[in-house]
Parts: C-alpha cells; structure tokens; sequence
C-alpha cells in the first residue's frame, strides 16, 4: 500500500483523518511539522502525499510547507492542506507556498480520498513521463526523446550546420566482467558527465543504450584527436584506469533527409570502423564507409533467397593425423557463390548474419548438408571421418538446438558422434550458464564438443573448467603471432600437456609452414589443419583426395 | 426532555444533522461516538480558557480554532456556531469583547454536548 504522511497537530482529528484513509493507504502520522520532518528524513521516498494542517504548534503549517518545497528530495511530494472552509486567504496562501491542493473541514471522506487518489496518480504519471524523456542511469536524454530533440532543433535551425558524434567504450562487456558491474555503471554515468559538460550549450547528449552515446552539437571547427583525448583524459584520471578506450564517430548533418537515428548508425559504424586502432579516437563517416554498408544492405537482402537457392556451399578441409599421415577428420566451413558479388568469404557475411539472427538459419543448413555428405559417403564406402560444424552464439541461446540436432542427424540415419560441434569462445562469453547447460546436453546426447580458438581469447580456462569438452582446437595464430614471435616452448609444451592429462585430442589450425608442423611434431601434437596440408575444398575436390588417399593405403 | 431512544432523534434534539455527520463516519454510530468521546480528553477547552484568563489573545485564537474545527468534524453545530463568534472576534484581534461571557456560552454547549454523548451511548449500546 501506499504511503501517507498526515500532520495534525490535533489527536481527534489525526485519528478521524487515520481512519478514512486507512483503509486504502498506510498511514504515518506527525503531530507537527517537526515530527513530519523527521519521518520524512527516515523515508521520503516512500511517501505518495502529505496532508497538512495549516494550524499547528510548535511549526505551523507554512513554515514546514516552506521547508518542504525548498527541499530537494522531498519538493515532488504532492502535499493537501487541511483548512477551514470560511476563510478563503488560508488556501490561497497555503497554494502560493506549494501546496497542491486543499480540503476543508469538516472532512468529507469521499472527498478527501477522491482528491488523494487522484493526486497520486498524477504524481506517478509526471514521474513516468521522466522517465520516458530521461535516461535513468546518467540522467541524459534517452533514445527516443534524443531523436525527437534533434529533430527538433534541426528544423528549427536551418542556418546552423550540426554534426552528429557517437562514441562507445571498447570491450566495455569485458570491463563490466572484470570490475563489476557497479563499477561499470559509474563509468557510464562518469563519461555521460563528461559529455554533457562538453556538449554543454552547443547540443544535447543521450545514452543510445549500453555504452554507447550519441550527441549532436554545432560543427565548430574540423575535430582532431586531441579532443576526444581530452575527454579520455579526464576519464581515465577520476577511475585511475589506464587502458579505457573509447572510440568516436562522427556523421556531418549534410542531408536533412536522413533520419537522426541513421545518422547514430552511420557515426556508430564510423566508431567502429577503427576499433583495435591504437591512437585513433575518432572517425568520420565518409563513402568508403558507405560502400560496406552498401554491401551490408546486399548481403542482408539477398540472404534468405541465397539459402533458398543453395548459394552456400559448404567447403572442407581435412585434418590430418602427423604420425600417420593419414585424414583424421573434417572441418566444414560455409562459402557464398554470390551470383553478382562472387564469392564472398565468411568474413564478409558472418558477422552480418550474427548481427541480424540469420546465421542460426545458415548453421542449420550447414549441419543438414553436411550430415547429407556423410551419410552419401557411408554409402559409398568410405572411411566414417568425422565432421566439425560451427555452432554460433546465437545458436545456444535457441532451447530447441539438442532436439533440431537430433532431428537432423536422425533423418540422415547417422549417430551424433560423427557431428562435431564447435563452440567458440564469443558463445560462452556472456552466457556461461545457458551455454554450459546447452553443452552438457549435447554432450550426453552423443555429440563431441570442439573448442575453437583456444588461447586468443581471454576466458578460454574459465570456459576449459566449465564446459564438457572433447577437442581442443589451437589456433596456430596464437602460437605464433603477428609480430612472427614463436609463442614460449614452455607455454606451448604446457597446452599440449594439459591437454593430454584433461584427455583432450588436441587439433592445431593454421598451419602454414613446415617450421609450424616441426615444432608441433617435437613437442608431440598428433593433430593438424591447415593450409601447409590442404586448403579448404569443395565437396568434389575432397573426395576425390579421399579416393586417392584409399587407393594408397 | 423525555425518553428519546431513537439515536436519530437524539441528533436532531441536540442539533446535530444526523445523515451528514454519520455520513463522515460512513455511517458508524460506533465509529461517530468514539470519536465524539475523544473530545473530552482533548484539552482544548481548558487550553482556551487558561489563554483567556492571560489575555494570551494569540495562544486564545489557537485553541479557539482547533475546538472550531472539532466541533465541525463532529457535526456539533450550535457548539461549532458558539466557537466561530470567538475565533473571528479573537482574528480581528478585539481585546475589549467580553471574552469570559463568550466562553460561558461555549462551556454550556461542552456540557450539552457531555449530555448528547451519554444518552447516545446508551442508546447505542441498546441496540
């Protein structure tokens, strides 16, 4: 029930006043404006309204009406004032000190709860339209009411030229994981304040959602670096924290047809466009951008008519065992035959797909097709290899994906052990506890589980603890990086163990050199992939290596 | 007066309107009398008279006040009507008006109104 502060210096009419409203509400009650302040300063928060009487001792009606009004926390509480209906200066007074309404005595009760509710509800309706044009977190702008301002300023200022700047903080997920979420919450409420102080009268700011912001502002001057370093600057120094990066970019108001929210988008995608640059703090939207975008739209448009037209194709490359030279096994990767753009790597439509949800559309394709290639190869004769698919992060946030697997491998008359399923590192990361409940189902239905790319990301122990995992996957990228450092012989000597006492079969891709392949053998990894051995292969290409590989034995 | 065992009745003898006071209460004679009983614990008629006797014209006005909105709460009318005279001479801060004869007059309405709520009670509890 809701709360009601009644301060009544008499007890008859304190009580008379307890009993009408005691019924619908829970009544506090103060004998004058002292005690009222008190109760207030324990829990102003819960108090919906206040009736006041005007007459009282000790401090009289208007000095706590004053009080009350000049208080910030508790200035929002509607207060009703109790008065005699003979003398019209008390109310008029009483409304010009910042009292909401007023009853007359005698109490009437219908009256008195009437003008309570009805207050009340008022109050909650204010408070929600608030809510609806301010963010509560940071106290910006949210979303909509953002573009509904911007648009207003643009409309009414066609002699003013404006830019529209978004920025996000970098792996803000991986912040939030490490320091907490309070912590991530007072740097998101920090850096909205930085931004509205610098926006300051030249603009307005949001919060789009999350990390990331949106401002519009009056284009000054062409922005360089040391701007926005600025504000990382001042960012940096109030957390103490050294590597907090945030990436700006900015989209020039040109077309005024452009809606505000694609104008977000299209400085999100510039902000974007330079993540993992060091240095670089900010973009500008320009053509190049637009062109991918273009691509994006392409790729979006044509995905579901490329399924329908099986214009993916599902490529192999086979894994081979180093002792025995022989085909251990498969990974199946998915390529576009694009009728106008070619052929398209997955690197140009994955992501696209994760982002828009159709990748759990093209990952069960994948696993039909491939299930199909199987079962056609039993039936030739061939070697029972198994095949690795992918299953993406989307995937596992789908409760049906044991029983779609099951389906599929069932309708191609195969047992799961055949289909291994990859789980990547981005699956587990945010979702540990739908994953791992996902995992240990597959698991037990039959299905081995892969873990790709272990050691490039940043939780690959936790998710080595926490998942039932069959193979390890190593990405050769990570035992030999960029910069051509072969990776520590101890570390390397200690993942291959780790994966002989955890009884994993460790595979390692990309593979590209034969000094790769000799520092495998040495240390004693059994398993490889990569281009050194065999590149990925269309169906008919893989089989006809299969064959040959037969006709040697 | 005579018997009057009607509590209806027993209002309209004391003056007091019946379907308007009771509709306060929602209609609780119970509730009506509890309340009406409180009213002679509140020491505002005593506060009144003690300000009065210090010409304490200020203190007065206070007390006069809160036994005007009592009264009215309660649908004492002719006690009410009686407070009313001394709470807007007292506004008007008139120190010569014969306060003392004023409070006679509202003193004999307290007692009237000792009587009502006896009689009411028994009334009350017959039923």
């Amino acid at each position: 029930m809701r709360k009601v502060l009644l301060v009544e210096d008499n007890l008859i009419n304190r009580k008379m006043l307890h009993d009408i409203l005691s019924d619908d509400y829970d009544v506090m009650e103060a004998q004058n404006g002292q005690q009222a302040l008190d109760i207030l300063a324990q829990c102003a928060e819960e108090i919906s309204i206040i009736l006041l009487d005007i007459v009282m001792p000790i401090m009289d009606g208007y000095t706590f009406l004053s009080i009350v009004k000049n208080t910030a926390q508790y200035s929002s509480i509607p207060i009703i004032v109790t008065t005699h209906n003979d003398h019209e200066s008390d109310e008029v007074l009483a409304l010009e000190r910042g009292a909401t309404d007023f009853v007359t005595k005698p109490y009437k009760a219908n009256v008195i709860l009437h003008r309570v509710a009805s207050l009340i509800k008022l109050r909650e309706t204010a408070a929600m339209v608030n809510l609806y044009q301010y963010d509560r977190l940071t106290g910006l702008y949210t979303t909509e009411y953002f573009y509904q301002q911007a648009r207003n300023i643009l409309t009414g200022n066609p002699d003013k030229t404006y830019d529209i700047a978004c920025c996000n903080i970098e792996k803000f997920k991986l912040l939030n994981d490490v320091f907490g979420i309070p912590a991530g919450d007072a740097l998101i409420r920090a850096l909205a304040q930085i931004i509205s102080e610098s926006v300051d009268k030249r603009g307005i700011a949001c919060r789009l959602w999350a990390d990331q912001f949106a401002c519009m502002v009056e284009r000054r001057s062409k922005y360089s670096n040391e701007d926005f370093e600025r504000i990382l600057d001042i960012l940096k120094s109030k957390f103490n924290l050294q590597n907090v990066v945030i990436k700006w970019g900015i989209c020039p108001v040109d077309a005024q047809d452009l809606s505000v929210e694609k104008m977000c988008d299209r400085a999100m995608l510039a902000a974007k466009s330079i993540y993992g640059q060091y240095g670089k703090h900010f973009a500008v939207y320009d053509d190049l951008m637009r062109g991918q975008m273009l691509q994006e739209q392409a790729i979006t448009d044509g995905m579901q008519e490329a399924l329908n037209e099986k214009q993916f194709e599902v490529f192999l490359q086979p894994q081979f065992s180093i002792s025995q030279n022989t085909i251990s096994g498969i990974e199946a990767l998915v390529r576009w035959k694009h009728p106008e753009m070619g052929f398209l790597s997955p690197a140009a439509f994955i992501p696209v797909f994760e982002k828009n949800g159709f990748i759990t559309k093209l990952d069960e394709y994948v696993w039909d097709r491939v299930c199909e290639m199987m079962r056609g190869w039993d039936e030739k004769g061939y070697p029972k290899l198994p095949v690795s698919v992918n299953v993406s992060r989307a995937d596992v946030y789908n409760a049906d994906l044991p029983d779609t697997l099951a389906q599929i491998i069932k309708s191609h008359a195969l047992t799961p052990d055949r289909l291994h399923l990859e789980v990547t590192e981005s699956a587990y990361i945010g979702n540990s506890e739908n994953i791992i409940s996902i995992i240990e189902k597959l698991r037990s239905m039959g299905f081995p589980i892969e873990m790709d790319d272990f050691g490039s990301g940043y939780s690959s122990l936790n998710m080595l603890n926490d998942l039932p995992i069959d193979v390890l996957k190593l990405d050769m990228r990570f035992v030999q990086n960029k910069t051509g450092k072969p990776i520590r012989h101890e570390i390397l000597q200690f993942i291959i163990d780790l994966a002989k006492k955890m009884k994993l079969k460790l595979i390692a891709e990309g593979v590209e050199t034969k000094e790769q392949l000799e520092r495998l053998r040495v240390i004693g990894c059994e398993y490889v992939q990569g281009y050194y051995f065999a590149k990925p292969m269309s169906q008919h290409e893989f089989e006809a290596l299969l064959e040959r590989e037969m006709a040697n034995v | 007066m005579g018997e009057i065992r009607d509590t209806r009745a027993l209002c309209e003898a004391y003056g007091v309107n019946y379907d308007e006071t009771m509709e306060r209460f929602m209609g609780k004679e119970k509730s009506y009398l509890k309340f009406l009983g409180m009213l002679f614990d509140d020491g505002s008629l005593d506060s009144l008279k003690t300000a009065l006797d210090k010409n304490d014209f200020e203190g007065a006005f206070h007390f006069a006040h809160t036994l005007k909105g009592l009264s009215s709460n309660l649908g004492l009318v002719r006690m009410y009507e009686q407070t009313v005279v001394i709470v807007e001479s007292l506004r008007t801060k008139d120190t010569k008006a014969d306060y003392q004869a004023m409070y006679n007059v509202l003193l004999q309405q307290f007692e009237k109104v000792k009587e009502f709520y006896a009689k009411m009670q028994e009334c009350v509890n017959e039923q």
